[in-house]
Protein backbone atom coordinates (compact mmCIF):
# COMPACT_ATOMS: atom_id res chain seq x y z
CA UNK A 1 0.00 0.00 0.00
CA UNK A 2 2.84 2.21 0.75
CA UNK A 3 4.12 1.45 -2.73
CA UNK A 4 0.84 2.73 -4.03
CA UNK A 5 1.32 5.90 -1.95
CA UNK A 6 -1.50 5.14 0.48
CA UNK A 7 -0.86 5.68 4.13
CA UNK A 8 -2.75 3.09 6.20
CA UNK A 9 -3.17 5.48 9.08
CA UNK A 10 -4.37 8.16 6.83
CA UNK A 11 -6.75 5.72 5.18
CA UNK A 12 -8.11 4.63 8.50
CA UNK A 13 -8.50 8.25 9.53
CA UNK A 14 -10.23 8.95 6.27
CA UNK A 15 -12.54 5.99 6.81
CA UNK A 16 -13.29 7.10 10.35
CA UNK A 17 -13.90 10.62 9.15
CA UNK A 18 -16.21 9.33 6.48
CA UNK A 19 -18.03 7.12 8.95
CA UNK A 20 -18.40 9.99 11.37
CA UNK A 21 -19.60 12.17 8.48
CA UNK A 22 -22.10 9.52 7.38
CA UNK A 23 -23.29 9.13 10.98
CA UNK A 24 -23.82 12.86 11.45
CA UNK A 25 -25.28 13.32 8.03
CA UNK A 26 -27.61 10.43 8.63
CA UNK A 27 -28.63 11.69 12.04
CA UNK A 28 -28.88 15.42 11.49
CA UNK A 29 -29.59 15.81 7.76
CA UNK A 30 -31.01 12.77 6.03
CA UNK A 31 -33.49 11.79 8.69
CA UNK A 32 -35.01 15.27 9.11
CA UNK A 33 -35.15 15.60 5.32
CA UNK A 34 -36.70 12.18 5.02
CA UNK A 35 -39.12 12.99 7.82
CA UNK A 36 -39.94 16.28 6.13
CA UNK A 37 -40.40 14.50 2.82
CA UNK A 38 -42.56 11.85 4.48
CA UNK A 39 -44.65 14.49 6.19
CA UNK A 40 -44.97 16.41 2.95
CA UNK A 41 -45.87 13.22 1.10
CA UNK A 42 -48.45 12.45 3.74
CA UNK A 43 -49.88 15.99 3.48
CA UNK A 44 -49.97 15.75 -0.29
CA UNK A 45 -51.78 12.40 -0.04
CA UNK A 46 -54.20 13.90 2.45
CA UNK A 47 -54.62 16.86 0.13
CA UNK A 48 -55.25 14.55 -2.79
CA UNK A 49 -57.68 12.52 -0.73
CA UNK A 50 -59.37 15.75 0.34
CA UNK A 51 -59.44 16.91 -3.24
CA UNK A 52 -60.97 13.59 -4.31
CA UNK A 53 -63.45 13.85 -1.52
CA UNK A 54 -64.24 17.42 -2.51
CA UNK A 55 -64.57 16.38 -6.12
CA UNK A 56 -67.05 13.67 -5.17
CA UNK A 57 -68.87 16.15 -2.98
CA UNK A 58 -68.84 18.71 -5.76
CA UNK A 59 -70.20 16.14 -8.17
CA UNK A 60 -72.87 15.27 -5.64
CA UNK A 61 -73.65 18.97 -5.21
CA UNK A 62 -73.71 19.44 -8.97
CA UNK A 63 -76.06 16.49 -9.26
CA UNK A 64 -78.24 17.85 -6.49
CA UNK A 65 -78.24 21.25 -8.19
CA UNK A 66 -79.13 19.66 -11.52
CA UNK A 67 -81.89 17.72 -9.80
CA UNK A 68 -83.14 20.94 -8.26
CA UNK A 69 -82.96 22.70 -11.63
CA UNK A 70 -84.83 19.80 -13.24
CA UNK A 71 -87.37 19.87 -10.45
CA UNK A 72 -87.72 23.65 -10.80
CA UNK A 73 -88.10 23.27 -14.57
CA UNK A 74 -90.71 20.55 -14.08
CA UNK A 75 -92.54 22.73 -11.53
CA UNK A 76 -92.27 25.67 -13.89
CA UNK A 77 -93.66 23.60 -16.77
CA UNK A 78 -96.42 22.34 -14.50
CA UNK A 79 -97.27 25.91 -13.46
CA UNK A 80 -97.21 27.07 -17.09
CA UNK A 81 -99.39 24.14 -18.17
CA UNK A 82 -101.79 24.82 -15.31
CA UNK A 83 -101.81 28.53 -16.18
CA UNK A 84 -102.53 27.69 -19.82
CA UNK A 85 -105.31 25.34 -18.74
CA UNK A 86 -106.69 27.98 -16.36
CA UNK A 87 -106.51 30.57 -19.13
CA UNK A 88 -108.33 28.21 -21.50
CA UNK A 89 -110.95 27.51 -18.83
CA UNK A 90 -111.41 31.23 -18.22
CA UNK A 91 -111.57 31.83 -21.96
CA UNK A 92 -114.16 29.07 -22.36
CA UNK A 93 -116.11 30.46 -19.41
CA UNK A 94 -116.04 33.98 -20.86
CA UNK A 95 -117.11 32.69 -24.28
CA UNK A 96 -119.91 30.63 -22.72
CA UNK A 97 -121.02 33.61 -20.63
CA UNK A 98 -120.93 35.91 -23.67
CA UNK A 99 -122.85 33.35 -25.70
CA UNK A 100 -125.44 33.05 -22.94
CA UNK A 101 -125.71 36.85 -22.65
CA UNK A 102 -126.05 37.14 -26.43
CA UNK A 103 -128.79 34.51 -26.41
CA UNK A 104 -130.48 36.33 -23.55
CA UNK A 105 -130.30 39.64 -25.43
CA UNK A 106 -131.68 38.00 -28.58
CA UNK A 107 -134.44 36.29 -26.60
CA UNK A 108 -135.26 39.56 -24.83
CA UNK A 109 -135.26 41.39 -28.16
CA UNK A 110 -137.57 38.77 -29.65
CA UNK A 111 -139.82 39.00 -26.62
CA UNK A 112 -139.92 42.79 -26.89
CA UNK A 113 -140.66 42.57 -30.62
CA UNK A 114 -143.39 40.01 -29.90
CA UNK A 115 -144.86 42.24 -27.18
CA UNK A 116 -144.67 45.24 -29.47
CA UNK A 117 -146.31 43.24 -32.27
CA UNK A 118 -149.05 42.06 -29.90
CA UNK A 119 -149.61 45.60 -28.67
CA UNK A 120 -149.75 46.89 -32.25
CA UNK A 121 -152.21 44.14 -33.16
CA UNK A 122 -154.31 45.00 -30.11
CA UNK A 123 -154.27 48.70 -30.97
CA UNK A 124 -155.10 47.91 -34.58
CA UNK A 125 -157.98 45.71 -33.43
CA UNK A 126 -159.24 48.47 -31.10
CA UNK A 127 -158.98 51.06 -33.88
CA UNK A 128 -160.69 48.74 -36.36
CA UNK A 129 -163.54 47.94 -33.97
CA UNK A 130 -163.91 51.60 -33.00
CA UNK A 131 -163.98 52.54 -36.66
CA UNK A 132 -166.55 49.81 -37.35
CA UNK A 133 -168.62 51.07 -34.42
CA UNK A 134 -168.57 54.63 -35.77
CA UNK A 135 -169.38 53.38 -39.23
CA UNK A 136 -172.28 51.20 -38.03
CA UNK A 137 -173.56 54.06 -35.85
CA UNK A 138 -173.40 56.49 -38.75
CA UNK A 139 -175.04 54.06 -41.17
CA UNK A 140 -177.85 53.21 -38.74
CA UNK A 141 -178.31 56.86 -37.89
CA UNK A 142 -178.90 57.69 -41.54
CA UNK A 143 -180.63 54.48 -42.62
CA UNK A 144 -183.25 54.16 -39.89
CA UNK A 145 -186.45 55.90 -40.88
CA UNK A 146 -189.56 56.38 -38.74
CA UNK A 147 -191.01 53.03 -39.79
CA UNK A 148 -187.80 51.16 -38.94
CA UNK A 149 -187.53 52.94 -35.61
CA UNK A 150 -191.05 51.94 -34.67
CA UNK A 151 -190.48 48.39 -35.77
CA UNK A 152 -187.36 48.16 -33.57
CA UNK A 153 -189.12 49.69 -30.59
CA UNK A 154 -192.11 47.36 -30.94
CA UNK A 155 -189.79 44.38 -31.14
CA UNK A 156 -187.97 45.49 -27.98
CA UNK A 157 -191.24 46.07 -26.13
CA UNK A 158 -192.29 42.59 -27.17
CA UNK A 159 -188.94 41.19 -25.89
CA UNK A 160 -189.38 43.01 -22.58
CA UNK A 161 -192.84 41.58 -22.06
CA UNK A 162 -191.48 38.07 -22.51
CA UNK A 163 -189.14 38.47 -19.53
CA UNK A 164 -190.36 37.19 -16.16
CA UNK A 165 -188.44 39.97 -14.47
CA UNK A 166 -185.84 42.52 -15.55
CA UNK A 167 -182.91 40.79 -13.93
CA UNK A 168 -183.22 37.75 -16.24
CA UNK B 1 -190.27 45.93 -4.95
CA UNK B 2 -190.88 49.36 -3.52
CA UNK B 3 -189.28 52.51 -4.92
CA UNK B 4 -189.57 56.21 -4.17
CA UNK B 5 -189.87 57.86 -7.59
CA UNK B 6 -191.97 60.47 -9.35
CA UNK B 7 -192.06 59.08 -12.84
CA UNK B 8 -191.00 56.44 -15.29
CA UNK B 9 -188.57 58.15 -17.68
CA UNK B 10 -188.36 56.57 -21.11
CA UNK B 11 -185.72 57.95 -23.48
CA UNK B 12 -185.87 57.12 -27.18
CA UNK B 13 -184.43 58.32 -30.50
CA UNK B 14 -187.91 59.03 -31.82
CA UNK B 15 -191.11 59.96 -30.06
CA UNK B 16 -193.04 56.89 -28.87
CA UNK B 17 -196.74 56.43 -29.53
CA UNK B 18 -199.16 56.40 -26.58
CA UNK B 19 -199.76 52.73 -27.23
CA UNK B 20 -196.04 51.95 -26.97
CA UNK B 21 -195.73 54.04 -23.79
CA UNK B 22 -198.70 52.26 -22.24
CA UNK B 23 -197.22 48.86 -22.99
CA UNK B 24 -193.90 49.81 -21.42
CA UNK B 25 -195.62 51.36 -18.39
CA UNK B 26 -197.73 48.27 -17.91
CA UNK B 27 -194.66 46.07 -18.08
CA UNK B 28 -192.74 48.23 -15.59
CA UNK B 29 -195.70 48.38 -13.19
CA UNK B 30 -196.07 44.65 -13.29
CA UNK B 31 -192.41 43.83 -12.74
CA UNK B 32 -191.27 46.66 -10.47
CA UNK B 33 -194.57 46.99 -8.61
CA UNK B 34 -194.77 50.75 -9.07
CA UNK B 35 -197.59 52.98 -10.25
CA UNK B 36 -196.03 56.12 -11.72
CA UNK B 37 -196.65 58.43 -14.68
CA UNK B 38 -194.60 57.89 -17.83
CA UNK B 39 -192.45 60.59 -19.42
CA UNK B 40 -190.96 60.21 -22.91
CA UNK B 41 -187.74 62.12 -23.60
CA UNK B 42 -185.98 62.30 -26.96
CA UNK B 43 -182.34 61.24 -27.15
CA UNK B 44 -180.99 60.87 -30.69
CA UNK B 45 -177.72 59.45 -29.37
CA UNK B 46 -179.54 56.19 -28.70
CA UNK B 47 -179.92 55.69 -32.52
CA UNK B 48 -182.78 53.25 -31.93
CA UNK B 49 -184.65 51.47 -29.16
CA UNK B 50 -185.15 53.07 -25.75
CA UNK B 51 -184.01 53.26 -22.11
CA UNK B 52 -186.16 53.14 -18.98
CA UNK B 53 -185.23 54.84 -15.71
CA UNK B 54 -187.20 54.60 -12.49
CA UNK B 55 -185.30 56.32 -9.76
CA UNK B 56 -182.01 54.32 -9.40
CA UNK B 57 -183.20 51.45 -11.52
CA UNK B 58 -182.17 51.61 -15.18
CA UNK B 59 -182.77 49.42 -18.23
CA UNK B 60 -180.96 50.04 -21.52
CA UNK B 61 -182.63 48.60 -24.59
CA UNK B 62 -181.08 50.96 -27.11
CA UNK B 63 -179.15 50.22 -30.31
CA UNK B 64 -176.16 52.17 -28.92
CA UNK B 65 -175.93 49.65 -26.08
CA UNK B 66 -176.17 46.76 -28.51
CA UNK B 67 -173.41 48.20 -30.68
CA UNK B 68 -171.30 48.79 -27.56
CA UNK B 69 -171.91 45.18 -26.48
CA UNK B 70 -170.80 43.90 -29.90
CA UNK B 71 -167.72 46.14 -29.70
CA UNK B 72 -166.73 44.76 -26.26
CA UNK B 73 -167.28 41.19 -27.43
CA UNK B 74 -165.03 41.78 -30.42
CA UNK B 75 -162.30 43.31 -28.23
CA UNK B 76 -162.30 40.55 -25.63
Amino acid sequence: MEQLGIEPLQLITQILNFAVLVFFLNKYLYKPILNTLETRKKKIQEGLQYADKMKVKEEENAKKMQDLINLAKAEGRKIIDQSKKDAKDVEAEIIAKSHKEAQSIVAKGRQEIELERSEMERQLKVKTVELAQKWVTAVLDNALNEKNQMSIINKKIQDLSKLKNYSS
Amino acid sequence: MHMESDEIVIESAVKLSSDQLDKIKLDVQEKLKVDLPVVNKLNTKLIGGFTIRVNDWFLDSSLVRQIEFIKRTLLE
